[in-house]
């Protein structure tokens, strides 16, 4: 046998495990979604009756998707520019040579090891409205359907903050030491060289966590579904929570269109912050 | 993602034990401690300490004896401390909590949800790195875009086609959900450190007589163990603190739930106990923890050089 020949069947063998787990669980769930979406359900998931394109417009346009999307958007908000935040001044403040700084390196990234289920339940502890110790602040009470969110994205930015302080502080560390020599030489402060080098300088690695971090906001589920099982009244149901909640058989079809909703939202929502965003990032030369 | 930017690597050495520093190095050393001011470090005390607070506070919840969980604060501890292991007897082999049947659930899950998708990956990735075929790049491109699809997106389809297969209540929807979810990650972190490894030390294995076997496994494996290892330690995280998946496919199948099911389950039937909670979390944390803190090298560079899992 020729040796191209050889090695075209070597590639198909080797890519033929792959190839199945794609067609039959990736590609084949896509089709069977759209699918889903165009017919409608009864009580027990058996019979399908089609109904077309008009609930994907129904569902997209209906108060409960956009209800959901609301509320992602706002936990987008919420969770996004404050973890951010706090990372960089934890890895700044931990990107030094002290000793005993790879403990407290150690402790900061350590919540990359905790699930959101773990944080959540942490969480439940400190701020359940009937038994947490913190019930009574009222700024982020998950009794209250002003505030309820608040409380859940308090859970997520701890939880988050391991990553954010990992990745931020290996862009610190990626930032040549005799560019701060020199911008201290020129008589920059403190403050003027962290704002005019070091951000500028680590903004590659800022727009790859915001991007990061907004995919994790519009996901989640497991902190709203411990801490506020989204409620009150409905307060906390993010889109992906939605979904989970429509796999009733006779609410498959709406569900399925809720989830195309959201993978066209994450899509645009990543693609928009490239577009915005990069013009605003230093490469370097 | 298909447009992530460049990410600079941490430049973290592996540690050679003690060695003394050149003075070079020792000024350097010296130029960066003086110029971080000393609010700095006052923030970052104070930051670790708030940090700190809830987990603390959970852990010695989960040892304080439960008449006392209920009539005082955990800090009461520092003036009257108290140790007992009941509350991890109970949340492990309580008839009520069985948290020990769950943690074996998570190590069944886990295990293979590694393997599979690591065994699979790394074949086609040797595929796309080292064997001239039709069609590769573009092949190579779709793989690599099928990581913007969210795993949030097929719950409901993947679920009536597991029903369709009789896999439902198995095992086996839990494997094969994050083994899918992990390939076009896998694959392209396994090829480009597959292709970073130098062409003439494939070609003279290669003219010694070796065969793709035989190259895979004496040439690039030994390599590849960096990268391996750092799939490893981020997959493991990912699926043992998965609750999306496992409550999708085995939430109302208690042999194949894992840990973070029952928590769940445990903070919406008895956000009470407060004995059991904290000291239910603390069992499911502790796996992953050792994980992390031995693995952590390896985790923050193939974090770094692959991109995140979004």
């Amino acid at each position: 046998m020729p040796r191209k020949l050889k090695d075209s069947l070597l590639a198909v063998a080797l890519l033929l495990p792959s190839a199945i787990i794609f067609v039959s669980f990736f590609f084949y769930p896509l089709y069977r979604l759209f699918y889903l979406g165009l017919h409608q359900q009864n009580r027990f998931g058996t019979a399908e009756k089609y109904v077309g394109w008009s609930q994907y417009s129904d569902v997209l346009g209906g108060d409960d998707f956009l209800d959901g999307l609301w509320v992602s958007t706002r936990y987008v908000f919420l969770t996004v520019p404050l973890g951010i935040v706090l990372g960089i001044l934890l890895a700044v403040a931990a990107n030094r040579h002290l000793r005993g700084i790879k403990f407290f390196q150690t402790v900061f990234a350590s919540t990359v090891a905790s699930s959101v289920a773990v944080a959540s339940v942490i969480f439940f502890v400190l701020i359940n409205p009937q038994v947490g110790y913190f019930r009574d602040v009222t700024f982020f009470s998950l009794s209250d359907p002003d505030t309820a969110l608040r409380g859940v994205a308090l859970s997520s930015v701890w939880q988050n903050l391991g990553l954010t302080f990992i990745i931020v502080l290996a862009g610190l560390q990626a930032v040549p030491e005799e560019i701060y020599e020199a911008a201290t030489l020129d008589g920059y402060g403190p403050f003027r060289r962290f704002f005019r080098v070091t951000l500028p300088l680590i903004s590659p690695t800022l727009l790859f966590l915001v991007v990061v971090l907004v995919i994790f906001a519009f996901q989640a589920f497991a902190q709203v579904e411990i801490l506020t099982n989204g409620g009150p009244a409905g307060s906390t149901e993010t889109l992906v929570f939605k979904i989970f909640n429509s796999q009733q058989p006779q609410s498959l079809g709406v569900g399925a269109v809720m989830a195309i909703g959201l993978f066209a939202v994450t899509l645009v929502v990543s693609l928009a912050q490239f577009l915005i965003l990069e013009r605003r990032v230093h490469y370097g030369s | 993602m298909t447009t992530t930017p460049p990410v600079p690597v941490m430049v973290e050495q592996p540690v050679k034990g003690p060695r003394k520093l050149t003075k070079a190095e020792l000024r350097a050393s010296e130029a960066k401690t003086k110029l971080s001011s000393p609010w700095a470090t006052g923030i970052a005390l104070v930051m670790a300490f708030l940090w700190t607070i809830p987990t603390l506070g959970l852990l010695i919840t989960s040892i304080r004896p439960q008449a006392s969980i209920q009539t005082s604060g955990w800090w009461t501890w520092f003036t009257n401390p108290e140790f007992t292991l009941e509350n991890y007897d109970e949340v492990l082999f309580g008839s009520s909590t069985g948290f020990s049947t769950y943690f074996v659930n998570s190590i069944v899950i886990a295990i293979p949800a590694v393997v599979i998708p690591i065994t699979i990956a790394l074949l086609a990735a040797y595929a796309f790195a080292w064997i001239d075929f039709r069609g590769r790049d573009l092949l190579f491109v779709a793989v690599f875009a099928l990581q913007i699809v969210p795993l949030q997106v097929t719950l409901i389809p993947l679920l009536t086609i597991y029903v369709d297969l009789g896999l439902a209540g198995s095992f086996w929807t839990v494997w094969l959900s994050h083994s899918i979810f992990a390939l076009p990650l896998a694959i392209f972190l396994f090829h480009n450190f597959m292709k970073d490894i130098p062409r003439s030390l494939v070609e003279a294995a290669r003219v010694d007589g070796a065969g793709h076997v035989r190259i895979f496994f004496t040439v690039l494996m030994p390599l590849l163990v960096p990268a391996i290892a750092a799939f490893t330690v981020f997959q493991f995280l990912w699926v043992w603190n998965d609750l999306l998946v496992a409550l999708t496919f085995a939430g109302g199948t208690p042999n194949v739930a894992p840990l973070t099911v029952r928590l769940a389950d445990l903070s919406g039937t008895r956000g009470q106990d407060w004995h059991l909670l904290s000291a239910g979390a603390f069992v499911a944390l502790i796996v992953p923890l050792m994980v992390f803190l031995f693995g952590q090298r390896f985790f923050v560079r193939g974090l770094l050089a692959g991109g995140v899992k979004g």
